[in-house]
């Protein structure tokens, strides 16, 4: 995907869907700082205080041609990203066949239609770039996203145990994919 | 693990297992160099020609105090590698988890020496705060999951078609083995 795109929202408000570059790096951590603070923190691995990622490296990430950062803009504010990365593109095994997906949107962009929109836009850019797997982890109490995965196509195949203890609960993750072609 | 220990192969041969240290960096690269080129390399990912790490990456991942990784030496030769990583290990929510792998020579294989290991390493676990220990491993790999099992972990997820190898897709088996809350 590398043109913009204007999308509407459920409510009316029309936001920008493009790739996220090198150079759009503080509007990444902004967006992060926004995530943790909302449910963000409660429904993925992020949290308050979390350090800030390096530079160089999410530059990197951002940039390299093996993975896609998608985000959605309201104006020039980050409300969204999806992502999807190759895993092991050099390894003869592998190679790059399957792409691991997460998407985060701030509390008041959610039930939208944005988290939908993502994943279309994940899964073409999957299909025109020889991933035959996609593979997604989500905590098992944050049902929104386990509903917009399976509604996606995607199967729970595993379950992680007490990956996370908050508040004094455990929280399990569930593992799911889906296999796009041989 | 701070000492060197000796261990009895079913053999005879005896093997001493330590920590790595940087010193033991040229060794390491001889050992994942032959053991990429045997059969047992495709079960744990590798293939002949794998990168391996660079000086400074495994002498920081060796002296993580959040990891533990020993080697068993025949003589000066490291004729297998375990070893135990903190995922997270500053997460508030999710610090206590660590991910275990064991590698092997084909012909130190079927001795003992990957028990060994996983009793190292899972008494270091109780001995770090370990909450919970997790491995990956292809369908193929029958002797690891055996061994896996036997030491009590539970497979609690199976991912298709991960890889292809030799004409056929490999699944992995995720599995778990929780230590106390």
């Amino acid at each position: 995907m590398n043109r913009s795109i204007k999308f509407k929202l459920k409510n009316g408000k029309i936001v920008t869907i493009r790739r996220i570059r090198g150079t759009d790096y503080d509007a990444v951590m902004k967006f992060f700082d926004k995530f943790v603070k909302g449910n963000g923190a409660k429904f993925t691995t992020q949290y308050p205080g979390q350090p800030k990622k390096d530079k160089e490296k999410s530059m990197a990430l951002y940039d390299n041609p093996n993975n896609l950062f998608l985000g959605a803009w309201d104006g020039d504010i980050l409300i969204g990203e999806s992502t999807i990365e190759r895993v092991a593109p050099d390894n003869p095994y592998f190679l790059g066949r399957t792409g691991v997906t997460g998407t985060a949107i701030l509390d008041k962009y959610l039930s939208n239609g944005l988290g939908s929109k993502f994943k279309k836009y994940i899964i073409q850019w999957a299909l025109e770039n020889g991933v035959q797997r996609l593979e997604a982890e989500v905590y098992h109490t944050n049902v929104r996203s386990l509903g917009n995965l399976m509604k996606a196509g995607y199967t729970i195949v595993g379950i992680k145990h007490n990956v996370a203890c908050v508040d004094g609960e455990w929280r399990h993750q569930y593992i799911l994919e889906k296999i796009l072609e041989k | 693990m701070n000492r060197s220990i000796k261990f009895k192969l079913k053999n005879g041969k005896i093997v001493t297992i330590r920590r790595l240290k940087p010193d033991d960096y040229d060794a390491i690269k001889k050992y994942y160099t032959e053991f990429n080129k045997g059969p047992s390399a495709k079960m744990v990912f590798e293939y002949p020609g794998s990168p391996i790490g660079t000086k400074d990456h495994m002498v920081q991942k060796w002296e993580n105090p959040n990891n533990l990784c020993v080697a068993a030496f025949d003589g000066n030769k490291i004729v297998g590698c375990a070893q135990i990583c903190k995922i997270m290990p500053d997460h508030p929510f999710s610090g206590r988890n660590a991910i275990t792998g064991t590698t092997l020579l084909e012909k130190y294989t079927s001795m003992g020496l990957g028990t060994k290991f996983k009793q190292i390493v899972e008494k270091w676990a109780h001995e770090n705060n370990v909450h919970k220990l997790s491995a990956e491993t292809f369908h193929k790999n029958t002797r690891s999951l055996g061994n896996l099992l036997k030491q009590g972990y539970e497979i609690v997820g199976i991912l298709h078609d991960v890889a292809f190898i030799d004409n056929e897709w490999y699944h992995q088996y995720n599995l778990e083995k929780i230590l106390e809350k």
